[in-house]
């Protein structure tokens, strides 16, 4: 009788252990993505704010320039060209313009888009 | 006999607080866990409303800008004038539309140019999508300068 209840205290203490096991596990692997997260985050700020800054020169220099020319931007592509924004009006005209892309578009980068005006 | 019972009684008693110590750490360290994971969340999806916010306005922004370049180019092969999209553009204003799309991004962008005080124009860029909203970026131009002198956003 003293074995089997030696023997039933044993099962428990296995069972809450495997119980408190799976907690502790659960709990770790929370942790570990929040850790991953924050990192992921760390890194796509980087990135952002080196394309920003990019993107952000580029606009400098096209206000500030008055340049009316269409040119051309480092660092970035272009995605499509000789796309119209038409104009209601009684003069019907059209502003034709292209969309550059800066960044990879992929991976931990993020993109950002410029319309540029065309000649 | 009775030292036994006072035995075993105080061993179950024992382990019967040892349980619950380990529950009550447990389910603090899971409340912890849970609140970091959820602020964590929470900071990634305001990061990235704020990414998404951020490319609608440099769209915005580059379209009023190209209106602008449009308006000045215009005015230089026309003496100045400045009916380049409408020909009095302090009564009517002028609007189009176009979409913009890429590979997993899109977006509607609506430029409008109408007179502001003379001699300015108003010229003003709205860029919405589902994701992010819509981003409103305005500017006046001079027509005596030929430039764009104030930008709003």
């Amino acid at each position: 009788m003293k074995v089997m209840r030696r023997g039933v205290i044993l099962v428990e203490v296995v069972v809450a252990a495997a119980v408190f096991a799976i907690g502790v596990l659960a709990i770790a692997a929370a942790l570990t993505f929040s850790i991953g997260a924050i990192n992921r985050s760390r890194d796509a700020v980087l990135s952002d704010a080196e394309l920003a800054r990019r993107v952000n020169g580029y606009m400098a220099d096209m206000v500030i320039s008055h340049d009316v020319s269409s040119a051309s931007a480092a660092y970035a592509s272009k995605i499509h060209e000789g796309l119209t924004l038409s104009m209601s009006g009684d003069k019907n005209r059209s502003i034709k313009f292209s969309v550059l892309r800066f960044g990879s578009g992929g991976g931990k980068s993020g993109t950002y888009y410029v319309l540029q005006r065309e000649d | 006999m009775e030292e036994k019972l006072s035995f075993h009684r105080s061993r179950g008693v024992a382990l019967l607080a040892l349980v619950l110590i380990c529950f009550v750490v447990l389910s603090i360290f899971s409340v912890v866990a849970f609140s970091i994971s959820t602020r964590t969340l929470g900071v990634e999806r305001w990061q990235w409303e704020h990414y998404e916010r951020s490319r609608l306005a440099y769209i915005a922004r580059s379209a009023v800008n190209a209106a602008a370049e449009e308006i000045a180019k215009y005015q230089q092969e026309n003496g100045g004038a400045f009916d380049c999209f409408s020909s009095n553009p302090f009564n009517a204003k002028s609007v189009g539309t176009v979409g913009i799309n890429d590979a997993g991004f899109t977006a509607n962008l609506k430029l409008t140019v109408s007179g502001d005080i003379a001699p300015y124009l108003y010229i003003e860029g709205v860029s919405s999508n589902a994701k992010a909203g819509s981003v409103i970026v305005s500017a006046l131009y001079d027509t005596n300068k030929k430039k764009i002198v104030d930008w709003g956003w």
